[in-house]
């Protein structure tokens, strides 16, 4: 089975990380504490539980573009992309692919590296955050990069970001209770799925792959609000006129948002699958743990519970996966 | 087969002729509830109603968007309150058929006078309920200024209906002025839903008042799908952060945070979703879920989301005795329903 969406902090990108950026933001207190983040011999002893086990890496949050400069965040980028690649070519049989790591400050710059990651150093698609230093997705400048992993047939891999800056209340400076994380990121992601849609994305570039972190944030569940909820789009709106947006649109807008993957990381729990799968359906959703971040035994147990016939479930477990990253047509 | 649809909003008639009379939120209202009648206009509702005659279908009703405490000064709201409160009782009063029940209404810009209508809802009008929105004005609801207000309902055994509100002035972007394309409603709702269930955990509120019934519009809104950042995730609370010690939030709850939320109900309003329906059956049980359906809010102003919600929980095998406490009896004890 590949494990489509797994994190991993390299020796070499830690290190340069430390010497650029001795505050590293909030998160990065708990990834010290996840040992087998930096430490491959726990890495590999977790997946050894599990027989015919592989991973996908990427980078952990946070973004590059939160936590250091421009030019300092596209070295750490070359840096993290050139160690995922020398991962790979050493350990083959536990990671078969790497997702590159990309700042978006430059977006020239990141549509190089991406380039370099995929045709030199055998990267099989991007990782990019829901939003870029606070801006959304679906600028201009941010395009190309869309554009490019079209033509280049490989995945964008959408990570949910936000710290506690954003608050949940008018009368507050900040958001209390971590849940910025436990709530904020799921909806980040369902945010920046929306922008996406909305702006036509999928209409300029129909093949376009993305998967999202977490069982494809709040949409599975919410279809009743951006199905028939969003089809009356401007309705609530006084300030604005919105009628033209969904008419724009080549397709029924709920359509789109189907046209995203979803990966099974959730945290060991069984109870929101089955809502995945019948959003996504069997082709468009993708094991993934979050490991080690995610737990990998209660994620295969509460997949376990999941309604599929053998070959939906290979498809889910290591099918689509293979598809997605065109494994078999590697060199 | 009875229904009870527990959380559906309607504008008692002396309440919507003043807020017709109101300047600004209350004139917005006006302009955007005019094209769905079956919210203020009762004749209308009825037939809404009449349409699930065959079935022994009634309602308990709540008022619609916005707050009470958005539409003026406190004691404009306090005013609307009184006006909202009697007009329901007198509905439930006159149409035991129709309005089984009803969640009061209350002034939450002037605590003090909330608690003193809450008590005189519960009381004198035999509220159900009382109806709270996921923040005050911006204020999160496990400030200590509103502590009495769930003390209240709690004193008397009576559920907090919760009810999300957010507008496009939350941003969902640092870099920009506010939110666009509705999704400060389509996402923010739930998600301000969820907030406000978290808060009444971790503030405590929960734990001072453990006997407290709270009502998580559409089906406890992100909390099933996300079990699993409810459950181990914030077993962790604290770990993510550095620029604040959190360590003694868990330590300082009587129970595990995934706990909190799994004992508190939740309706069966979700716009006819069936998989987010199943999902919620799943996380609360039959013994936690309510029939809902948001009426009149759907794109049909009326029936549409009561005749889906039926049919997506008809579709959805379970044994009759579950069915049965889904639809009404569960709703009877949570409200303290007359029994029929």
């Amino acid at each position: 089975m590949i494990d489509i969406y797994t994190h991993i902090l390299p020796r070499a990108f830690s290190e340069a990380l430390g010497k650029v950026s001795p505050k590293l933001g909030n998160i990065t207190a708990r990834l010290q504490g996840v040992r087998a983040l930096h430490d491959l011999d726990a890495r590999f002893r977790a997946m050894d539980e599990v027989p015919g086990y592989s991973q996908v890496i990427s980078l952990p949050n946070p973004p590059l573009e939160d936590i250091v400069s421009a030019p300092q965040a596209a070295d750490l980028a070359r840096i993290a992309n050139d160690a995922m690649a020398e991962l790979c070519a050493r350990h083959p049989e536990r990671f078969p692919a790497f997702v590159a790591t990309l700042s978006l400050l430059d977006p020239e710059d990141a549509l190089r590296e991406a380039d370099r990651a995929i045709t030199t150093l055998g990267a099989r698609g991007v990782q990019i955050f829901t939003n870029v230093a606070g801006k959304p997705l679906d600028l201009p400048e941010y395009q190309p990069l869309f554009a490019a992993m079209a033509g280049h047939d490989l995945p964008v891999w959408l990570h949910p970001a936000r710290t506690a800056d954003m608050a949940d209340y008018a009368s507050e400076p900040k958001s209390r209770f971590e849940m910025w994380w436990c709530f904020g990121w799921p909806y980040e992601t369902s945010v920046a799925m929306a922008r996406l849609v909305l702006s036509g994305l999928f209409d300029q570039h129909p093949t376009l792959k993305i998967i999202t972190h977490h069982g494809g944030g709040m949409i599975p569940t919410f279809d009743g609000r951006v199905g028939p909820g969003m089809a009356v789009l401007g309705s609530r709106t006084t300030d604005e006129d919105l009628s033209g947006i969904l008419p724009a649109l080549r397709r029924p807008h709920l359509d789109y948002f189907r046209d995203f993957y979803a990966d099974t990381a959730m945290f060991g729990s069984g109870t929101g699958l089955p809502a995945s799968l019948a959003f996504f359906g069997h082709e468009h959703l993708v094991f993934s743990t979050d490991a080690p971040l995610g737990p990998i035994p209660e994620t295969l147990r509460a997949l376990e519970g999941l309604d599929l016939t053998p070959e939906q479930r290979h498809a889910v477990m290591r099918g689509n996966a293979e598809r997605l990253l065109r494994l078999h047509a590697r060199d | 087969m009875r229904y009870v649809d527990a959380f559906c909003h309607f504008f008692p008639k002396r309440l919507w002729d003043r807020i017709l009379t109101l300047e600004g939120a209350g004139a917005g209202i006006g302009s955007r509830m005019r094209g769905i009648p079956a919210i203020y206009d009762l004749d209308e509702r009825m037939r809404v109603m009449d349409l699930f005659s065959q079935h022994d279908y009634t309602q308990v009703i709540s008022l619609g968007m916005p707050p009470l405490e958005q539409l003026g000064t406190p004691e404009v709201s306090v005013e609307l309150a009184k006006l909202a409160n009697d007009g329901m009782a007198e509905l439930v009063q006159k149409h035991p058929d129709r309005f089984a029940g009803y969640a009061a209404a209350l002034p939450m810009n002037d605590p003090d006078a909330a608690v003193r209508e809450a008590e005189r809802a519960f009381r004198d009008l035999g509220a159900n309920a009382v109806q709270i929105h996921s923040n005050i004005n911006g204020a999160p609801l496990d400030e200590e200024r509103f502590f009495p207000i769930f003390e209240m309902a709690a004193k008397h055994g009576k559920p907090v209906c919760l009810h999300p509100s957010r507008g496009n002035e939350v941003t969902d972007y640092v870099t920009e002025p506010k939110s666009r394309y509705e999704i400060w409603w389509t996402f923010g709702w739930p998600y301000e839903t969820s907030a406000a269930m978290a808060r009444l955990v971790f503030g405590g509120v929960m734990d001072r008042l453990p006997d407290l019934k709270i009502l998580a519009h559409h089906l406890g809104a992100m909390v099933p799908y996300f079990e699993g950042r409810v459950g181990p995730g914030w077993d962790q609370l604290g770990k993510r952060t550095t620029d604040e010690d959190l360590s003694g939030v868990l330590a300082g709850l009587k129970k595990r945070p995934l706990d909190y939320f799994k004992a508190m109900h939740a309706d069966s309003a979700t716009f006819g979703s069936r998989a987010a329906t199943v999902c919620g059956l799943d996380f609360y049980g039959a013994d936690k879920v309510l029939f809902a359906s948001d009426c009149p809010f759907d794109p049909e102003r009326g029936p549409g989301y009561i005749r889906e919600t039926i049919k997506v929980l008809e579709s959805i095998d379970m044994p009759e005795e579950d069915r049965l406490k889904i639809n009404y009896r569960n709703a009877e004890g949570f409200f303290g329903l007359k029994p029929r």
